[in-house]
């Protein structure tokens, strides 16, 4: 089957007074019609950066990208225009924030929000569109969605807006959904809830989701591949279970032991150090001053992707002992 | 119900401002060394007869019975009489007014549209040189005294050039429109007079720009810094990620919200208006309430002054009630 959206080799950098900070060095994402992918990391890992280079949403002045490719469709998004992309964007690829609170326009109300955008991507008249932000909006499940279209924003909780903009999101056909921490801002009931419906919408609509996390548990919840993301690198990906289960990475394994466990008795443990500045990664693998297991190699080289088994990739050194 | 409730608030406020600013100025004047009566009458006078017209006039009680009967005057629409014109300072005001208010609304108009305009070019093209080009026109316009920039325009725009009229209201040779309103643009429309329309519009323009242009540049470094602070908000990065054009982001999403902290702004510019026409119209001889004062204060004319502060102090408190009464129609969080 043909990648709905194929990074390859994307490297991002971003101009400061001190140097490029390298933000994305070379990563590669495959995501599939109707799948939904996990990309987790730490803060700054380069996630949030990656969906936005997706739409098109880098600071251009700030950031470059200096190599790679994004297909989308079989077709490249580097180098399209800005109009090319308002083309695309929210009626194509759409995107969820990680906070509901401010993601609407507090002077307007939700039902003029949600038809500005039919109106103009699927070009319906008022009265249409009126008719289809309330349908959109009993998709999300939403109650009396005739009421919620007159409220504005300040009025609903921040469950209810993050329904509403995941309507937003879907309500044009997006093939893609680019959800960029969705459920972070959200207590932990409303959270299941949202991963829930979008996960139910999205298989109903079959929309490919790219969903941006650093919560492991919701990618176990949602997700049937999942990438972990290291400083502008993916380290590892393959289908959930076996990465979760059987982790390949160093850095994967000592992420799934920084989980807190009430049933294990042993201390939760962290990893050592910090995220290397970007201005001056570090040679080789950008893990390896983190890494217990280093060797040389390591310290010199960048780790490529290689499979270690059906779909399951990883990015490290080590790998080549155990053959 | 609340409605009414916080309408007499409102006014209640209204009555205790003007209280004050009548208190205040009433005392301001009375302290300052001058004798109206001798004004009058002239160095030559006799002692009796300034002693007859100061009792007469009422200067020779304690100041605080003096502003007693002035405050029992103002509470029936008495401003007193004019000690320079010997008319009531109410209508002569009022013959003043319509000339000033018609200045303050056209500089008022040219600041707000080309202030804001100005703000959401310079907030649109952050940091290039449109970005630049307005910061400079911004900074001339707070730093240039206006006297100064009022001769200028008057030098290059009047006597050098000749394009533009620098003194009064209408050509000489032309006959004011009926007076209808007593703003000859708008009575020249309604009254088809166009000969008096155009003199009008070209008497209005460098008055306009020169009472406005301080003022215009205030707008357009608020509105920027709003604007800026707006575009940074994550409903506008939602926007963009669902493909709303740039330019709509702009005009629809962000400028509404930047709108909130410059409407404070325009309303208290109104009130720097009406006091900045003072000096506007000295320069281009501007038939209006400025100009009147001016006489009325080389005079010492008390009730005058008093008169013309209590006008423009009421004004720019009713504003200001128009300004609280905008913020709930410009912000849905706001309840009236």
């Amino acid at each position: 089957m043909e990648p709905l959206l194929k990074i390859s080799d994307l490297h991002v950098g971003f101009l400061s007074y001190a140097g490029v900070a390298r933000v994305l060095n070379g990563i590669d994402i495959e995501l599939f019609p109707g799948e939904f992918l996990g990309l987790v990391g730490e803060s700054g890992s380069g996630k949030s950066l990656t969906a936005n280079a997706v739409l098109g949403l880098l600071p251009a002045r700030s950031a470059v990208i200096s190599k790679g490719s994004i297909m989308f469709e079989g077709k490249e998004l580097i180098g399209r225009s800005e109009k090319e992309f308002q083309g695309l964007r929210g009626k194509k690829i759409s995107m969820v924030f990680q906070e509901p609170m401010n993601a609407l326009n507090p002077s307007y109300k939700i039902g003029k929000q949600m038809v500005e955008i039919l109106k103009l991507h699927k070009g319906l008249s008022n009265k249409e569109a009126k008719a289809e932000a309330v349908r959109w909006l009993t998709q999300v499940h939403i109650q009396n969605p005739e009421k919620v279209v007159k409220e504005y924003p300040y009025e609903l909780s921040g469950g209810m807006r993050q329904r509403v903009l995941l309507a937003m999101a879907l309500s044009c056909g997006s093939q893609l959904l680019l959800a960029d921490e969705p459920t972070t801002a959200l207590d932990v009931t409303i959270q299941a809830q949202i991963l829930r419906l979008m996960k139910e919408t999205a298989d109903q609509l079959g929309t490919s989701v790219l969903l941006i996390t650093h919560d492991l548990a919701v990618v176990a919840q949602t997700c049937q591949r999942v990438a972990v993301m290291y400083c502008g690198n993916i380290v590892e990906s393959g289908p959930v279970t076996k990465v979760l289960r059987e982790p390949r990475h160093p850095y994967t394994k000592a992420l799934l032991k920084a989980l807190p466990n009430p049933d294990s008795e042993t201390e939760l443990q962290s990893i050592p150090g910090s995220v290397p500045n970007l201005l001056s990664p570090p040679a080789g693998c950008r893990f390896h001053p983190r890494c217990d297991l280093v060797k040389k190699t390591c310290r010199e080289l960048r780790p490529q992707l290689t499979t270690v088994s059906e779909n399951h990739y990883v990015a490290c050194w080590r790998e080549e002992d155990h053959v | 119900m609340s409605g009414l409730k916080s309408a007499v608030k409102r006014m209640s406020q209204l009555l205790i401002v003007l209280l004050g600013v009548s208190l205040v100025t009433f005392l301001v004047s009375h302290v300052v060394p001058g004798d109206p009566a001798r004004m009058l009458l002239g160095q030559r006078a006799d002692a009796q007869t300034l002693e007859n017209l100061r009792h007469v006039m009422g200067l020779d009680k304690p100041v605080w019975l003096q502003y007693f009967d002035y405050l029992g005057g103002l509470l029936q629409g008495d401003l007193g009489i004019s000690i320079r014109t010997q008319r009531p300072v109410l209508s002569e005001l009022l013959t003043y007014f319509p000339a000033t208010i018609e200045l303050t609304l056209f500089a008022m108009g040219f600041a707000v549209i080309s202030g804001v305009g100005l703000g959401l070019l310079s907030a649109a093209y952050r940091d290039t040189p449109i970005d630049h080009g307005t910061r400079v026109l911004a900074i001339l316009g707070v730093s240039t005294p206006l006297f100064w920039l009022g001769l200028m325009v008057l030098l290059l725009f009047y006597k050098h050039l000749g394009w533009l009229p620098g003194s009064g209201r209408l050509d000489s040779f032309i006959n004011p429109p009926t007076q209808i309103t007593g703003l000859y643009v708008l009575d020249s429309i309604l009254t088809g007079d166009w000969v008096a329309l155009k003199s009008s519009i070209l008497h209005l323009i460098l008055p306009t720009i020169c009472l406005g242009y301080i003022q215009l540049a205030t707008i357009a470094r608020l509105v920027r810094a709003s604007m800026i602070e707006v575009l940074e908000q994550d409903y506008i990065k939602t926007a963009l990620s669902n493909g709303i054009p740039r330019y709509r982001i702009i005009y629809r999403h962000a400028l509404r919200n930047a709108l909130i902290p410059t409407v404070t702004l325009i309303g208290l510019t109104f009130g720097e208006l009406l006091g900045g026409a003072i000096l506007t119209e000295t320069i281009f001889t501007w038939p209006g309430m400025g100009k009147y004062v001016v006489d009325s204060i080389s005079f010492l004319d008390f009730p005058a002054i008093m008169g013309f502060t209590i006008l423009v102090a009421t004004i720019y408190v009713i504003i200001n009630m128009v300004v609280d009464l905008l913020y709930p129609i410009l912000d849905p969080q706001i309840k009236g």
